[in-house]
């Protein structure tokens, strides 16, 4: 997009989007109405358990939601560009551009037969004229940027480690410089000690691009270390947002607390885990009220049947738990400053 | 002493629950599998064909009479074209071409079926062998096998019956044996698997000889691949067989095979086509249908591969 | 890589002289040979008999025959055929053109035709055209192909002026039906394993890699899945040049075409022992090279078999 937007200007603003996969025998709801926004160089985590959706939101942004998948949403905005109505033509510009995907594997989401300067050159080719020569330099640049020498530019994905192809993917996602990046679980393939070189590199490039990210990712670790605004997914919704200080201080919902409670304390290794109960319901048969509700232990009758109210405890932090219209509800994970 | 015998009680328990446990799973598979073909339109066509052509085959008998309708020769009617009275036309000789294709279905199913079994049966034995003893014995194996398949198939047919002569067993023989090194490679690779898995190791432990291992544990469960592979090889032995009769090298005349028939045909392709057309179909229908039956076994055994 | 090709020739050695003993013992099971057929043409008396089995080498056992013509061929001598007199090589090389052209002509049809209507029918699964071009598919792998030639020789050659009903005499005309018979139970494999091979690559990650890069879908397709879908159907497509590069014995007959695959059947057919037994290696050594060649190109297409022919070689240095 040639109007750069200010810091802190959203550059993507979601309302209402809802992803249903449409199966013979049933119908998956995988996303159920989440809305969102998301400012130039902010970064927002997606946290939440496999199958909460995370994924499936991030691939319905780029239009690339696998068949039989059904989008639809009140608005998809990126750049100032509505999504859901662009023409092939306009997706092809738009992918790759003005924004870009880090994939979950990076086993396997680089091309086997082409090498990854060609993967790299590729992008830069497709959306800025420049000739293949400048491409190939441009590509060698993205490789040096990501710490890999540009002398590999000839070399095959299956040359390269797991951390270095997850590198080299994420050379192909900045190759064009997009608005907005989304990193979907970009470390959990990797090794600890990978994980924390590729995270670094990731945040460097973001600050120095000043690039809106979104992050997805089961790890609260993660979470804390790059984020500044947190959405909690569950069962295809957003259970609960706020700023990184909000989410983690001042947690208000109980999947959240629940969370929370699944880490391991270092400080307290006697203390038992808590894992949260049960298993998250079936997306192709969710139940009337809160999804949660079968698994919350404040869950009461009213949670059952009917949908969750959403409270608004700050300009930022929202919540979509029922339990907040009684008066006096605290959940038992102390608050902090 | 007690610990042994409790040890081989313990084993004769395992053995047993193992036995029974893979019958219960062959027989609910076997219902799988009947159950994925009953839905493949293409396999059920294709075994009503075969049961329709077998049909026929059996009782061609009792529907013509051999030496009057199919090799009878009579001058007055030769080269008729198709009419009532002879739907498909007559040949040189004044035969009825209808009734030579029906009864040359014999030919054409029992050839393709002898020739897959002889095939069959020679390639899983040594296929077997290749691959539960490995060394020496797979290695001969393997290079035979290199060798027979290293010749065209339908060149090792020609060679085959040309020196045997041509008769309707030599010509068994000869698309039996070019099918071989297929059954081997397949039976070999399954065996391989199924050897190392770790109930096969369990049996060595109980005692069982050799034999009885291969023979009704490792190759009952390897015979997916190898019903599939008969299937789609009776298609092309049926297709191998009139090759070889087209060429003169097969069922000696005047059996109506349908391969001779062509060879028949191609002397009169200006004049009289429908001798060239109605045996072939007869051929095409015949191996489309054992094709589409095959294809659907592989379906239904490994729906894996339906993707 | 040179290596592996090498190491890949010198394997061939052995499976060549497997088949050479085996089609050579086969031949000698048959009874009568040469002499027999003349003798049913022209008297001939007892010494007469005798020295032509002397010189057409008739004498002694299989072993020692085989061990004597083998020592000839090691040193290039294919023999003379025993009908002709000609020397082998040179009545092999001589039809050698005309099957050349044949299966460059098929495979070219086959390539053009299949590739695309493999992909299309993998894009649309499980719709009417994907159905359509498999069930086409299904057809042209059940036709006999002798009976195609003579299909196509009564509703186009007997109708279509200038489409010859056989031989190699007219140019291009000529290759067309000949081309299209060998070449239809070709496509029709082809296509199947296409569609396979490309349904297989579909579901692959990088593929959404390429998407979310901002590719155009047909170019998503055709270049970055195809190239990956590549190696099953060379495989098929080369075992099958290299077959009907040793000659397509029934195609040839059909439409007269004086190839290498008539050669054969009519040497085996007059019990010219050196002339079938010299084809039969030519043709193997034809097959085997090819077929190594499409090996080679496994490497060119995908370099993690590039990488593990290089393997190989370190391993044997």
């Amino acid at each position: 997009m040639e109007d750069k937007k200010a810091l802190g200007e959203p550059v993507l603003v979601v309302e209402d989007l809802q992803v249903r996969f449409e199966l013979e025998a049933e119908t998956v709801s995988a996303v159920n109405g989440i809305s969102f926004t998301l400012k130039k160089g902010h970064t927002l985590g997606f946290v939440g358990e496999t199958g909460a959706g995370k994924t499936t939101t991030a691939l319905s942004l780029l239009r690339l939601v696998p068949h039989p998948g059904k989008v639809e949403s009140k608005k998809i905005e990126v750049c100032g560009q509505e999504v859901s109505t662009m023409t092939t033509q306009q997706l092809e510009k738009y992918r790759g551009n003005d924004i870009a995907m880090i994939f979950q594997d990076p086993m396997t989401s680089l091309n086997p037969v082409f090498t990854v300067g060609q993967q790299i050159a590729d992008t830069i080719l497709l959306h800025q004229e420049v000739s293949s020569s400048e491409a190939k330099k441009k590509a060698e640049e993205m490789l040096e940027l990501v710490g890999i020498p540009a002398s590999r530019e000839g070399e095959y994905p299956h040359q390269f480690s797991g951390g270095m192809k997850q590198r080299v993917v994420i050379a192909i996602a900045l190759a064009c410089n997009p608005e907005v990046l989304i990193a979907d679980e970009p470390t959990t393939a990797l090794d600890v000690t990978i994980q924390a070189q590729v995270l670094s590199m990731m945040k460097k490039l973001r600050d120095e691009r000043q690039m809106a990210m979104i992050m997805i990712t089961h790890d609260l670790g993660i979470i804390a270390d790059v984020c500044d605004e947190v959405a909690v997914m569950y069962a295809g919704r957003i259970v609960e947002t706020g700023t990184l200080v909000e989410v983690f201080n001042r947690t208000k919902h109980p999947y959240t607390e629940g969370l929370f409670n699944s880490l391991p304390n270092i400080l307290n290794r006697s203390a038992r885990l808590k894992p949260i109960p049960g298993l998250m319901p079936d997306p192709s048969n969710l139940p009337a009220g809160c999804s949660f509700a079968p698994r919350c232990k404040y869950a009461k009758d009213e949670c059952f049947s009917a949908q969750p109210i959403v409270h608004q405890f700050s300009d930022t932090h929202t919540v979509a738990c029922s339990a907040y219209a009684r008066s006096g509800f605290a959940i038992d994970r102390p608050q902090k400053k | 002493m007690s610990s042994t015998n409790q040890h081989m009680q313990n084993c004769s328990t395992t053995n047993n629950q193992s036995i029974t446990g893979k019958q219960y799973v062959r027989q609910s598979r076997m219902r799988i599998v009947m159950h994925h073909l009953r839905k493949n339109k293409g396999a059920m066509v294709g075994l009503f064909i075969i049961l329709a052509i077998v049909f026929v085959a059996i009782f061609a008998d009792v529907i013509f009479d051999y030496d009057k309708d199919v090799v009878g020769i009579d001058i007055s009617r030769k080269l008729l074209g198709p009419s009532w009275e002879h739907p498909f036309g007559t040949d040189d000789l004044g035969r009825d071409i209808l009734s030579r294709i029906l009864y040359g279905s014999r030919f054409s199913v029992s050839v393709g079926v002898v020739a897959t079994l002889i095939g069959l049966g020679i390639g899983v034995i040594f296929g077997a062998i290749a691959g539960y003893y490995c060394g020496i014995a797979e290695d001969i194996i393997m290079r035979i096998n290199d060798v027979v398949s290293a010749v065209p198939s339908i060149l090792m047919g020609i060679v085959i019956v040309s020196a045997l002569g041509a008769t309707t067993f030599n010509l068994m023989l000869a698309i039996g044996i070019t099918s071989v090194p297929q059954f081997v490679r397949i039976t070999r690779a399954s065996v391989l698997t199924v050897r190392n898995q770790e109930y096969i190791e369990a049996l060595h432990a109980t005692g069982i000889s050799e034999f009885r291992i291969i023979a009704f544990h490792v190759l009952p469960n390897c015979l997916s691949p190898i019903i599939v592979q008969a299937t789609l090889r009776i298609a092309s032995a049926i297709i191998a067989a009139s090759s070889l009769s087209f060429l003169g090298l097969g069922v000696p005349a005047p059996a109506p095979e349908w391969g001779s028939m062509l060879s028949l045909g191609r002397q009169y392709v200006r004049t009289a086509s429908y001798l060239t057309i109605f045996p072939g179909l007869a051929i095409l229908i015949t191996v489309l249908a054992f094709n589409l039956l095959g294809d659907g076994l592989r379906d239904a055994i490994d729906p894996k591969l339906k993707k | 890589m040179l290596r592996y090709a090498i190491k890949r020739i010198l394997l061939m050695i052995p499976v060549i002289i497997g088949v050479s003993f085996l089609i050579f013992f086969i031949m000698d099971l048959a009874p009568g040979d040469i002499v027999d057929i003349k003798l049913a043409e022209e008297a001939l008396t007892f010494e007469e008999i005798e020295q032509l089995r002397e010189t057409y080498g008739l004498n002694g056992s299989v072993f020692t025959r085989y061990f004597s013509y083998m020592v000839n061929f090691v040193q290039g001598d294919l023999g003379t055929s025993l009908v002709s007199g000609r020397p082998v090589l040179d009545s092999y090389l001589e039809k050698m053109p005309a099957t050349i052209v044949l299966a460059c002509a098929s495979i070219f049809v086959s390539i053009m035709i299949s590739i695309p209507l493999g992909v299309y029918a993998a894009m649309k699964r499980g719709t009417f055209a994907d159905n359509a071009s498999m069930v086409l598919s299904f057809l042209g792998l059940s036709i006999p192909n002798f009976w195609l030639g003579l299909m196509l020789i009564i509703v186009v050659a007997l109708n279509v002026p200038g489409i010859p009903t056989g031989g190699f005499s007219k140019g291009i005309a000529s290759v067309i039906l000949p081309a299209i018979t060998v070449g239809t139970g070709l496509t029709a494999t082809l296509a199947r394993t296409t569609r396979s091979s490309m349904l297989d690559v579909l579901s692959q990650d990088y593929l959404r890699t390429e998407r979310a890069k901002g590719h155009k879908e047909i170019k998503v397709i055709m270049k970055y899945a195809l190239r990956n879908a590549l190696i099953p159907i060379i495989t098929i497509a080369g075992g099958q040049f290299a077959v009907t590069l040793g000659g397509a014995v029934l195609t040839e007959t059909v439409f007269s075409w004086p190839g290498v695959g008539r050669l054969i059947v009519d040497a085996v057919n007059s019990r010219d022992v050196p002339m079938a037994v010299g084809c039969i290696i030519l043709k193997s050594i034809t097959i085997g090279i090819v077929v190594l060649i499409v090996d080679l190109l496994y490497a060119v297409i995908d370099p993690r078999i590039k990488a593990q022919y290089g393997k190989r070689k370190r391993k044997q240095a």
